[in-house]
């Protein structure tokens, strides 16, 4: 039988094989590095449209003057975290896969990851660029869930007509609410009262379809987590 | 690990210059991987040739891939090492290890077990044969790289493609489990 080197030898020379060229190798690297850093973009865009929700959530004041558990937890956007953790996971194998990714940790890799999409994120919430993001962002709507809940007290939409003490508002299923605002209600800096303006209310379920309104906030999220 | 790291790097240099300067790499490096895959798989001769000669092709094609910074033997051996874990993979069977020669027992003997001149080679050799054979095939990798081949860390780390810490637990684990298998097949080695 042929010696193992010499079959080797004529495996090659008999196939022409040539060593890859190194620019071929070096692409697939760099491909493989800009895989990544669109992957970390995509994570701190997420992060982002995280910061965005719990912002115009305001689920902090809520539960200051409710105290209700199920209500802070509701508001939780936990479809947006598990998008992170998963994407966190996919960029810890790319990482992987790099020429010295396996030098590093898989734990490392995800805290590395989850601490640039963080600051990616908080960047990214600075320059609000989710507001150039709609279809992404109101792909889960979860601030519009959480402020839809009139037996909770929290009800949301789209002013229809004010009439004195009472306004027209209908919620993002379309169903028309009037709203009953007294001496106690407190009607937040931005808001104008007046007709297409999205407003949140703070309340009470007074009977089907009427909410007297304690507080009155603007739909849009005042950003104070970033400024 | 003792690696003519300077003449593996010249004759790359010169492989990839000329296709019958690659017949030197083979030619020095192919008893070793032999070996190394023989006992890793515990495959017989002609299919580990097999192996090889998939090894020694797809070096050849990445040849250029070979950072000359790093030892060229640890970059052969984490291809040969991802050519026998896929061929585990593919058959998902592991044959009989293969012989271990008197050096990695008096390696294995002193370092690990402590059994010192005790014991007739011979039946030590089998011994640690029969207890390496129960050891999973990740544990067993890394006895091997670090005791036959003489891989240190860094190497290990480079050939199995785990990062260092990594490389330090599984040999303390292999280490551990070797000694507890030992004991309770063979009894105190003290």
């Amino acid at each position: 039988m042929e010696p193992l080197n010499k079959r080797i030898t004529t495996i090659i020379k008999q196939k022409k094989l040539q060593p890859k060229p190194k620019w071929q190798i070096s692409l697939v690297e760099i491909l493989r590095w800009v895989v990544f850093g669109l992957g970390l973009v995509l994570s701190g865009v997420l992060v982002a449209i995280i910061i965005n929700v719990v912002n115009q959530e305001e689920a902090w004041a809520v539960w200051q003057m409710r105290r209700n558990i199920t209500l802070l937890i509701s508001a939780i956007p936990i479809v947006w975290i598990l998008c992170v953790a998963l994407l966190s996971v996919l960029l810890r194998f790319e990482f992987k896969h790099t020429k010295h990714g396996y030098k590093i940790t898989g734990y490392k890799i995800i805290g590395i990851v989850m601490a640039a999409s963080l600051v990616l994120g908080l960047v990214f919430s600075v320059f609000n660029i989710t507001a150039y993001l709609p279809a992404l962002v109101h792909t889960i709507r979860q601030p519009e869930q959480y402020w839809s809940q009139p037996q909770a007290g929290l009800l949301s939409g789209t002013i229809l007509s004010i009439d004195h003490q009472t306004l027209t508002l209908r919620d993002w299923s379309g169903t028309v609410w009037h709203i009953n605002i007294t001496s106690a209600t407190t009607v937040r800096g931005r808001v104008q009262l007046v007709p297409n303006e999205q407003i949140k209310i703070m309340g009470q379920l007074n009977s089907e379809n009427i909410f007297v309104a304690n507080d009155i906030r603007p739909w849009l999220p005042g950003r104070r987590l970033v400024k | 690990m003792v690696d003519s790291a300077g003449e593996d790097k010249e004759l790359v240099r010169q492989a990839l210059l000329q296709t019958s300067a690659y017949t030197a790499i083979v030619k020095k490096y192919e008893q070793r991987l032999l070996r190394y895959v023989q006992r890793i798989s515990g495959l017989n001769q002609p299919d580990a040739e097999d192996i090889v000669q998939e090894i020694f092709i797809k070096a050849y094609l990445n040849l250029n891939a070979f950072a000359l910074t790093r030892s060229f033997s640890a970059w052969l051996y984490s291809i040969a090492h991802n050519e026998t874990v896929s061929f585990w993979r593919k058959h998902k069977q592991r044959l009989a290890q293969s012989d271990l020669n008197d050096e990695v027992v008096t390696n294995l003997a002193s370092t690990v077990i402590n059994a010192g001149q005790k014991y007739d080679n011979t039946i030590l050799k089998k011994h640690i044969i029969e207890v390496l054979n129960q050891l999973s095939a990740k544990y067993q990798e890394v006895l091997e790289l670090y005791y036959l081949e003489e891989y240190n860390y860094e190497e290990i780390s480079d050939i199995i493609k785990k990062p260092v810490s990594t490389v330090g637990t599984l040999l303390r684990r292999a280490k551990q489990q070797f000694k507890e298998q030992y004991i309770k097949h063979y009894g105190t080695t003290k």
